[in-house]
């Protein structure tokens, strides 16, 4: 577990070389998660509820003024946030535990099973994420539990690829070589002594993709492909926001809109500068 | 001896595309066919058993699943790809007469991504790890995190709502223009070939702000690998050489090392398109724009399995051919790879 920690905390540690825009990532990730989790109490009204007039635009009570029904939107946001960061987080994290798995196990296996794996990874990568996900969560009916398990699966493949060819490049070392020596099982050696040693591109990579997991799952929302109303998220606010700008209310879709962007934003940044740190070849020459 | 090793590639590399495309029907086929959700219950709520029963023998539902599947392929084999309930058309059809206007918001959408992305990743390569490469890498960024939808809501609030500067985002054309004879299906150049100004100026104001937010979607991916393949490229030999000769620096960076980091940019055209699709999908919705796209969001909205399953599979089929395509280009340009030195 300590070893476990360490490495998640190296590339951390290592950010403070000075690098600004990565300082900046972190900052606004440490911020987002805070939020995440305080942010339902900040809230100044329930997210459900009138809470003004009716489609009143940003003053001191509702800062981010209300919706068609008098809502507080941004005691909407900060719920819809919430609910958006909790959905990619458990689909990512889903998708990058089955992903080692499988990755892990084909990479370090090899042969017969590795080549069939590798297909299969190459078939469902030819699709396009987000299209993907739409189908799925149109075929299998739009809510939570669908969003979350459609884009757990488009996100697999990407895990399962980065773990084998991780495994590939370390299988051979010598401490892998001793662990066997001395009757480690296969099982053993991957969970013991691979895994830790493969977590910091994982770690980068799971940042990209909770970054890119909550820009499809407001997308699918927009779309109506997603969660339903009047459940407060993202891409639904700002899909019922679109119907109002021409009336002027700008208010209900731009911060939704703003508070996304950012989150994505600073995961984004925080991925990138992790990945500049870990990849030597992206570090420059 | 190295053609041995050629041939031995090309016929792997289609191997394995022939795997791929035979995985791709599967999928598309089981993703409709499979799945919970029965098209006939939920097409005719009201049905009762023996009606739901004969509808599923007349669309021959009661057969094993792979007499299902081999029915399926001889339908694809005749270009036969079902009939969409939304439009009660052949999804060719529909599809065929959509296309031109989702191509043409593609590619107004990818040229603009390439005007902003590759002199960005140009700038940030040779000015590595200065201002003005963590100022190119800040906006990349951005733009990959604007969610495409919202750019174009917000796009449609300042420029169409606020200033009046762009039509309302009503599709290709306003109402009011009548449009020219389609000869290509781009209006923006059938107007031209009939001579109709006004409908030009109109398609093009039309086209503008969707195009936009298209663009700004795709300029991150292509500002990226432009900016890692000018760093390698720029610490080749033969930079090296051009600049001992003196050949100017701007020709250095705009001539020899340009030309060697084009051959990388290659392999992320497959990638790119799965960006330009779904970006597609978001933005042709948002601006009521009639192509693919906006067609696939309304099938996916009300189960409209036919439009589905073809979307899917065309989409596939031509990313999985485009790699093909690219993996091939890539080994006639890259010698490593002719010669079996990365061949596996």
């Amino acid at each position: 577990m300590r070893a476990l920690l360490a490495t998640l905390a190296r590339p951390v540690a290592s950010l403070r070389g000075g690098d600004t825009l990565a300082r900046a990532g972190l900052a606004i990730v440490i911020v987002l998660l805070l939020l995440a989790l305080v942010g339902g109490f900040l809230a100044p009204f329930d997210p459900l509820r009138p809470a003004g007039a009716v489609l009143s635009p940003p003053s001191r009570l509702n800062p981010f003024g209300t919706d068609i029904f008098g809502r507080d939107v941004l005691s909407r946001v900060l719920h819809a946030f919430r609910l958006d960061l909790a959905i990619a987080g458990s689909a990512v994290l889903a998708a990058t535990l089955i992903g080692l798995m499988l990755g892990g196990g084909a990479g370090y296996l090899g042969g017969r099973v590795d080549d069939v794996f590798m297909r299969l990874v190459d078939i469902v990568q030819s699709f396009p994420m987000l299209i993907l996900a739409m189908a799925l969560v149109a075929l299998l009916g739009v809510g939570l539990v669908n969003v979350v398990l459609a884009t757990a699966i488009v996100n697999i493949p990407v895990f399962a690829r980065l773990a084998r060819s991780q495994i590939l490049a370390k299988r051979s070392l010598d401490y892998v070589e001793a662990a066997r020596c001395s009757g480690a099982s296969p099982l053993r050696i991957l969970v013991v002594h691979l895994a830790p040693n493969i977590l910091g591109p994982v770690v980068v990579q799971a940042t990209l993709s909770l970054a890119w997991a909550v820009l499809n799952i407001t997308a699918l929302s927009f779309l109506g492909i997603g969660i339903n109303p009047p459940t407060p998220e993202l891409g639904l606010m700002i899909a019922e926001g679109a119907r109002h700008l021409v009336s002027g209310a700008w208010w209900l879709s731009v911060f939704p809109g703003l508070a996304l962007a950012l989150t994505v934003f600073g995961f984004n940044l925080f991925g990138d500068a992790l990945q500049d740190r870990f990849d030597p070849r992206r570090r420059g020459v | 001896m190295r053609e041995n090793h050629a041939i031995r590639y090309l016929v792997r590399r289609l191997a394995l595309a022939a795997i791929t495309l035979v995985g791709i029907s599967i999928i598309s086929f089981s993703a409709v066919n499979l799945l919970p959700g029965d098209p006939v219950s939920s097409r005719y709520p009201q049905a009762g058993a023996s009606e739901i029963a004969a509808m599923r023998a007349d669309m021959g539902l009661d057969r094993p699943v792979y007499v299902q599947y081999v029915r399926y392929l001889t339908a694809l084999a005749r270009g036969d790809l079902g009939w969409s309930y939304n439009t009660n058309t052949p999804v060719t059809e529909d599809l065929a007469q959509r296309l031109p206007a989702s191509l043409e918001l593609s590619i107004a959408g990818l040229l603009l991504a390439i005007a902003m992305g590759v002199p960005l990743g140009i700038v940030a390569a040779v000015r590595h790890n200065r201002a003005a490469d963590h100022l190119a890498r800040l906006f990349s960024i951005g733009a990959l995190s604007v969610p495409v939808f919202w750019t174009g809501l917000v796009g449609i609030y300042i420029f169409s709502y606020g200033l009046r500067w762009a039509p309302a985002p009503l599709g290709r054309l306003p109402l009011t223009v009548t449009a020219p004879p389609q000869v290509t299906g781009f209006i923006v150049i059938d107007s031209i070939l009939a001579g109709n100004g006004a409908a030009f100026v109109a398609a093009l104001q039309s086209l503008a702000l969707p195009a936009i937010a298209l663009g700004l979607s795709l300029v991150a991916p292509i500002a990226r690998i432009m900016r890692s393949a000018m760093l390698e490229a720029l610490q080749e030999d033969y930079v090296l050489f051009a600049r001992a000769t003196g050949v100017p620096e701007r020709d250095v960076v705009l001539k020899d090392a340009f030309r060697g980091a084009l051959v990388p940019v290659l392999t992320i055209v497959g990638y790119l398109m799965g960006y330009l699709v779904a970006g597609n999908a978001l933005v042709e919705t948002v601006f009521s724009w009639p192509g693919i796209g906006r067609y696939a969001v309304q099938a996916m909205l009300t189960s409209d399995m036919a439009p589905i399953n073809a979307i899917l599979l065309i989409l596939a089929v031509a990313i999985a051919l485009t790699n093909l395509v690219v993996d091939l280009a890539y080994a006639v340009v890259d010698p490593r790879i002719r010669h079996g030195l990365l061949g596996a």
